[in-house]
């Protein structure tokens, strides 16, 4: 569904990410795993369409997608949440929620004017779709609250909700369980099993890996911006280069 | 005629230069677009004008207008800037605040010299005309020349060869960085302020001194010249500014000369945007300099 | 009544100066609500008041068609202009803008030359227009421009500017197009400064090249300063001080023109979020969308 062939991304000198290629399958959960600094983020800004790279291609569908903006990769149907929480902070759930629904409104700047019935109509049902996101994530008692007002896990799934929103058949999630409790974690590893189940490819970053293996089909692992493992999750774990990534990455850390 | 105007390029372009210098050094060291430089030019050719009434020798109004618009150049960061920076506010807000600043000391010049033009009294430098071929020179335009070489080479020298270059450069690099290698990063920014000042009073005193026109609205078409010149050069660029100075000085002297007088004002525009669509880094811009 | 046909014959173009301004404020709130500093609104303004006034009076048209054809060709002229400059990032994008009112102003003065024909006048301006506006007109518009950003705000370009303005990434990656809906505010703010210029010649009888300068543009940015864009009628609120307060001033003399540069710096230093920001009201508007 998505495949990446040979993408280097270069800050300066330096290459945050190359020669990576890999595949997502549909309707799979893909995990994107490795030490702190391995460039995922940075992945998932090229996928988006926040970052182009340097050299390499990005196809999509079938589709080249590197050279275009991030509003028409979603619109082909990618969606993102963010590491660090990026809500419009200021806006209630619920509007969060319909800005993501963009790209399903039709009506004009007019027919808006002068409250035309269809702009009437659209709105009611732009309304009721967010109002089913909602209950989806479990948000209802927030629905109308500011989004900066929520808890970090609750705010994690707003953000969820309004990817959920543009409609996307392939969603990126990057670290989506970070500041969540035990609890809220399982929860969401089932709401992602659940969207699985109706064909809803994913591809996450995580560190969680009790997480990984409850939702991932297979991963991918990233190292230094080079892929050096990649398939199912229990294969991958036992692969010594990634045993080895990890523990010279916590030694580091230690250091 | 054609080396004639080579001549009027030469020395135009100097103060183009000049009065750019300041512009582009602010914008290189703290990333402001200081929208109230022309109005220190300005307040800098009042100086040097008040000190000459006052019955001064050219050669001490001089550096007394510099000096004076170097100060206020300092006072106006401690004013406008200072507090914005100090809360990192956005872009947007200290352009705002130096367009303010700007305004400020336009009205303030009007009140305390009037809205009309002023001009230096007859004879205030000798009337001297040398002829070499086909060429006009006035000495004037030549100590015009000199002046503004020299002061741009006391910048070049200071800039590369002193401590105090070397720590300008580690701010503009990095103000972070600069002050944990211990560089007082305040003292910079108040002596990158008063250069630019003084840099612009000198240009203010040697262009009213040519065109014999000072008022409180001369830095009105000098801001958009200034500006065609540093957007050329590339914002923040020293030796573009200068490059700059001399690109526009030669276009607009050689489209009056060749075109007509009507289109000198819209050959600074049509540059700048030209400049800004194709090459918003300037011409000495770098591609990874991109700050846009 | 007495008093009020005292107070008008005093006051009475006070009043619809201030409500032009009003007009302005709006055309500027578009763009700032955006988050792009452009200068622009002059321009466009200028490009209102010469198409208005030559069809009133080469063609005799109604009022409102004047008015219309004047804020249509202004917003045309700001699609041309916003196509390739809006790429260009605050301190770009202000200086690009900041050149094309000069070259509005340069146009003006040199179209009749170049083209044989008499129709704006050249640097005398254009004077002996009808003079149509009325209270009644400008209060009608800016009722009818009010609901329409009420509206506009709770459709879905509304929406995406908001969530623009608070993150363009964000917004982008939510399939909104950033680049399309800015031009969409930079056109509707020259709309509606074409229209303000249309509805200012047909007041004052006059368009001159020199009226929509640098310091015009400047003078539009300190209403939507002062006033704030956390909301539209922020800005309304800071043309309508600003176009009193000098009249309250005039004891001032010359000075004057230091308030306005005073209220731009300590506005930006002290409320950067303008005087017009209740937060509680946008809160209570946002989530009242939400329940509505």
């Amino acid at each position: 569904m998505l495949r990446l062939k040979n993408i280097t991304r270069q800050f300066g000198g330096l290459a945050a990410i190359s020669q990576v290629s890999f595949s997502v399958n549909a309707g799979q959960v893909t995990g994107l795993i490795g030490p702190n600094g391995a460039g995922k983020t940075t992945l998932l800004n090229l996928i988006s369409g926040l970052d182009q790279p340097t050299s390499g291609e990005i196809h999509f569908l079938e589709r080249p997608i590197h050279h275009l903006p991030p509003h028409k990769i979603n619109q082909l149907g990618i969606a993102r949440t963010y590491q660090n929480i990026r809500l419009f902070a200021e806006m209630s759930v619920l509007e969060n929620i319909i800005v993501g629904m963009h790209t399903q409104g039709r009506a004009g700047l007019l027919s808006a004017a002068l409250m035309l019935p269809a702009y009437r109509a659209e709105e009611r049902r732009l309304r009721e779709d967010a109002a089913r996101l909602i209950e989806r994530l479990g948000l209802q008692a927030f629905a109308n609250a500011p989004a900066d007002a929520l808890s970090y896990g609750d705010q994690r799934r707003v953000e969820i909700a309004r990817a959920l929103a543009t409609h996307p058949t392939l969603l990126l999630l990057d670290e989506p369980t970070a500041g969540m409790n035990a609890a809220e974690t399982a929860r969401l590893g089932d709401l992602i099993l659940s969207l699985r189940a109706e064909r809803l490819t994913v591809l996450v970053i995580e560190h969680d890996m009790t997480f990984i293996a409850q939702v991932c089909d297979r991963v991918v692992v990233l190292n230094f911006g080079e892929v050096i493992a990649q398939g199912a999750v229990d294969v991958v774990r036992a692969n010594p280069l990634v045993i080895d990534a990890y523990l010279g990455a916590e030694e580091n850390s230690h250091a | 005629m054609f080396w004639q105007q080579v001549v009027n390029a030469i020395w135009l372009g100097a103060v183009y230069s000049l009065f750019s210098l300041g512009y582009t050094l602010v914008f290189g060291v703290l990333g402001i677009l200081n929208l109230a430089h022309p109005s220190l030019y300005m307040w800098g050719a009042f100086i040097g004008l008040m000190c000459v009434n006052a019955g001064l020798p050219l050669w001490l109004a001089l550096p007394l207008a510099m000096i004076f618009s170097g100060l206020m150049g300092v006072l106006l960061d401690r004013i406008a800037f200072k507090t914005l920076r100090d809360r990192n506010a956005p872009h947007l807000a200290t352009l705002i605040s130096s367009i303010g600043a700007s305004i400020f000391l336009i009205s303030a010049a009007q009140g305390v010299f009037s809205a009309q033009v002023s001009r230096f009294p007859f004879g205030v430098f000798p009337v001297k005309v040398f002829t070499l071929g086909p060429v006009t020179i006035t000495l004037l335009q030549i100590s015009i020349l000199a002046i503004s070489l020299a002061i741009m080479l006391f910048l070049r020298w200071l800039l590369m060869g002193t401590k105090l270059g070397q720590a300008t450069r580690a701010v503009a690099f990095n103000p972070v960085t600069a002050a944990r290698l211990g560089i007082p990063v305040d003292r910079v920014i108040m002596q990158t302020f008063f250069l630019a000042g003084a840099l612009a009073g000198a240009a203010g005193v040697l262009l009213g001194l040519a065109f014999n026109a000072i008022s409180p609205f001369m830095g009105g078409p000098m801001n958009l010249k200034g500006l065609t010149v540093i957007v050329l050069g590339g914002l923040g660029n020293i030796e573009g500014a200068v490059l700059g100075g001399f690109i526009l000085s030669f276009s607009e002297v050689m489209s009056v000369a060749y075109l007509s007088s009507d289109l000198r004002d819209a050959v600074s525009f049509v540059l700048l945007l030209i400049i800004l669509l194709f090459r918003p880094n300037g011409l000495l811009g770098r591609s990874s300099a991109k700050r846009a | 009544m007495t008093v009020f046909t005292q107070f008008w014959s005093t006051y009475g173009s006070v009043v619809q100066f201030a409500l032009i301004n009003m007009l302005l404020g709006i055309s500027i709130y578009f763009t700032l609500y955006t988050g792009l500093l452009s200068l622009a609104n002059a321009g466009f303004m200028a490009v209102g008041a010469y198409v208005s006034a030559i069809l009133t009076i080469h063609a005799g048209t109604p009022l409102p068609i004047s008015l219309l054809a004047g804020a249509f060709s202004a917003g045309f002229i700001g699609w041309l202009l916003g196509l390739p400059v809006l790429r260009l990032r605050d301190v770009y994008l202000a200086i690009a803008t900041l050149g094309f009112g000069e070259i509005v102003r340069i146009t003006a003065v040199n179209f009749d030359k170049f083209s044989g024909l008499t129709l704006l006048g050249g640097a005398q301006g254009l004077d002996g227009i009808p003079k149509l506006t009325t209270p009644a007109g400008l209060i009608f518009s800016l009722i009818l421009l009010s609901f329409f950003l009420i509206q506009f705000h709770r459709s879905r370009a509304g929406r995406a500017l908001a969530a623009i303005r608070r993150d363009e990434n964000v917004a982008a990656t939510m399939g909104i197009d950033v680049a399309g809906y800015k031009l969409l505010a930079f056109v509707l703010g020259a709309f509606v400064a074409g229209l303000a210029g249309g509805f200012s010649a047909h007041l004052t009888r006059f368009v001159g090249p020199n009226d929509f300068t640098f310091s015009a543009a400047v003078n539009i940015l300190a209403f939507a300063v002062l006033g704030g864009t956390a909301h539209w009628a922020g800005p309304l609120l800071g043309a309508a001080i600003l176009t009193v307060l000098p009249e309250a001033l005039r004891f001032m003399g010359e000075y004057r023109g230091i308030v306005n540069g005073l209220i731009l710096v300590l506005v930006i230093l002290y409320l950067p979020r303008g005087l017009f920001n209740p937060k509680w009201l946008t809160r209570r508007k946002e989530a009242g969308h939400a329940q509505a």
